[in-house]
């Protein structure tokens, strides 16, 4: 359950809260600009690999539902946000390894260059 | 004495030691910059002393009393809005690390060290009984991925750089009007790292390994180049790493020179008048003149 959600994924949830138990085409109906049924169920069978959703076979189709009820999630949404807001500040106030680590993909791959000349001229 | 003459001796206060703390960290600024070719640690000592200096500035203004009158009754309450503001980062994450202390768990063979999974990277801090937290991603480090960090966290406790990292951010609160001071405290804060890692590759870190970790432990939030021109302070770290120069600890010689520096250029500072006074007070008021 810890596994942070993609964009999508939220979306998904998001419906699945709203309706209770959905099947993959009520998914896709409700979503903006839906990818195709195989990829929303794809995405919803991850959900359930993670835990954030169950389902079972009604008739020919599969219905998914939340596992944990709405308030329960939206409580510990909230004490993640928390530990998440002290997680932070609490880095900040002590001498972190890594403090400052937002990097832009080109400097990124310019270092990682620089590393794998660096292990060349090792060797 | 009235609300008013507080307010109005604080201002003046306030903006005398304002100015000459322009003064006092562009000097810190100089020094560090003839030290470029000396080590990181003597570079930090030097911004540590910069620092240091700036609350000797505010206590030579309010001994000596405002020199400079000026009518804006406003200037004090927004001052200490703004000490508010700067210092709840600080005063928020000590909390977050009282309870990140209670809730991580204690490694079995090393007293002081602790496990998390809450964070990312290894943090350290306090300075009678120093902590270090280790993420819980380090169970799958090599044994010497594990030393290096180490080694670099323990750095940062032998050089008391927590301690400075508080103090420094108490006196950014202070002086939180001035860009200059918050611009030295990244300074400051990139040498303490540079410092630590020259610690952690004295005592074996081999370098292309550690640097490999330290990049590892980025976390990619999308292209941040225009915050910081010349690179991020994580690169400039990486590079120095990888590149041949000088590393080493401050030498004693290096702290007592840039502590009786900083002393005597507060000193002078400090009683120098900020504005050449005329026969009476300078008084600058908004509206026109009698």
């Amino acid at each position: 359950m810890s596994d942070p959600l993609s964009r999508r994924e939220r979306q998904i949830m998001d419906i699945a809260y709203q309706l209770g138990e959905v099947a993959v085409a009520d998914v896709r109906d409700r979503l903006e600009d839906p990818p195709s049924y195989s990829a929303v169920r794809a995405l919803m069978g991850t959900l359930v690999e993670k835990g954030h959703l169950e389902h079972h076979q009604m008739g020919r189709r599969y219905v998914y539902k939340p596992r944990v009820a709405a308030e329960e999630a939206s409580t510990s949404a909230l004490r993640r946000l928390v530990a998440t807001f002290f997680g932070g500040s609490a880095a900040r106030a002590a001498l972190a390894l890594v403090a400052d680590s937002e990097i832009a993909p080109e400097e990124l791959a310019a270092l990682e260059a620089a590393i794998a000349r660096a292990k060349g001229g090792e060797r | 004495m009235s609300a008013p003459d507080t307010i109005s001796i604080l201002t003046g206060v306030l903006l005398d030691a304002g100015i000459k703390s322009v003064c006092t960290v562009s000097l810190g600024g100089l020094v560090a910059l003839l030290l470029q070719k000396g080590s990181a640690a003597q570079r930090h000592a030097v911004w540590a002393c910069s620092f240091a200096s700036l609350p000797l500035l505010v206590l030579a203004a309010a001994q000596r009393g405002p020199e400079i009158a000026l009518d804006a009754p406003f200037l004090a309450p927004c001052w200490l809005l703004g000490v508010g503001v700067a210092a709840l980062p600080p005063l928020l994450g000590l909390l977050g690390l009282a309870r990140l202390r209670r809730e991580a768990q204690p490694d079995s063979n090393t007293p002081g060290l602790l496990h998390s999974s809450a964070l990312h990277g290894p943090i350290t801090w306090g300075v009678i009984r120093p902590i270090i937290v280790l993420p819980a991603r380090a169970s799958a480090w090599t044994t010497s991925q594990r030393a290096a960090a180490l080694a670099h966290e323990r750095a940062h406790v032998r050089r008391y750089d927590w301690a400075v990292h508080m103090v420094v951010w108490l006196v950014c609160a202070l002086f939180w009007f001035n860009p200059l001071v918050w611009l030295a405290r990244r300074k400051l804060a990139l040498e303490a790292e540079h410092a630590a890692d020259d610690a952690a590759l004295a005592e074996g870190a081999q370098p292309v390994e550690y640097a490999s970790l330290l990049l590892s432990l980025h976390s990619n939030n999308g292209p941040k180049t225009g915050l910081h021109a010349g690179g991020s302070p994580l690169g400039c770290r990486v590079r120095a790493i990888l590149s041949p120069r000088k590393r080493g600890a401050a030498r004693a010689g290096v702290l007592f020179l840039g502590l009786t520096l900083c002393t005597v250029v507060s000193a002078a500072l400090g009683t120098w008048p900020t504005w050449k006074r005329p026969a009476e007070n300078l008084t600058c008021s908004p509206g026109p003149g009698p």
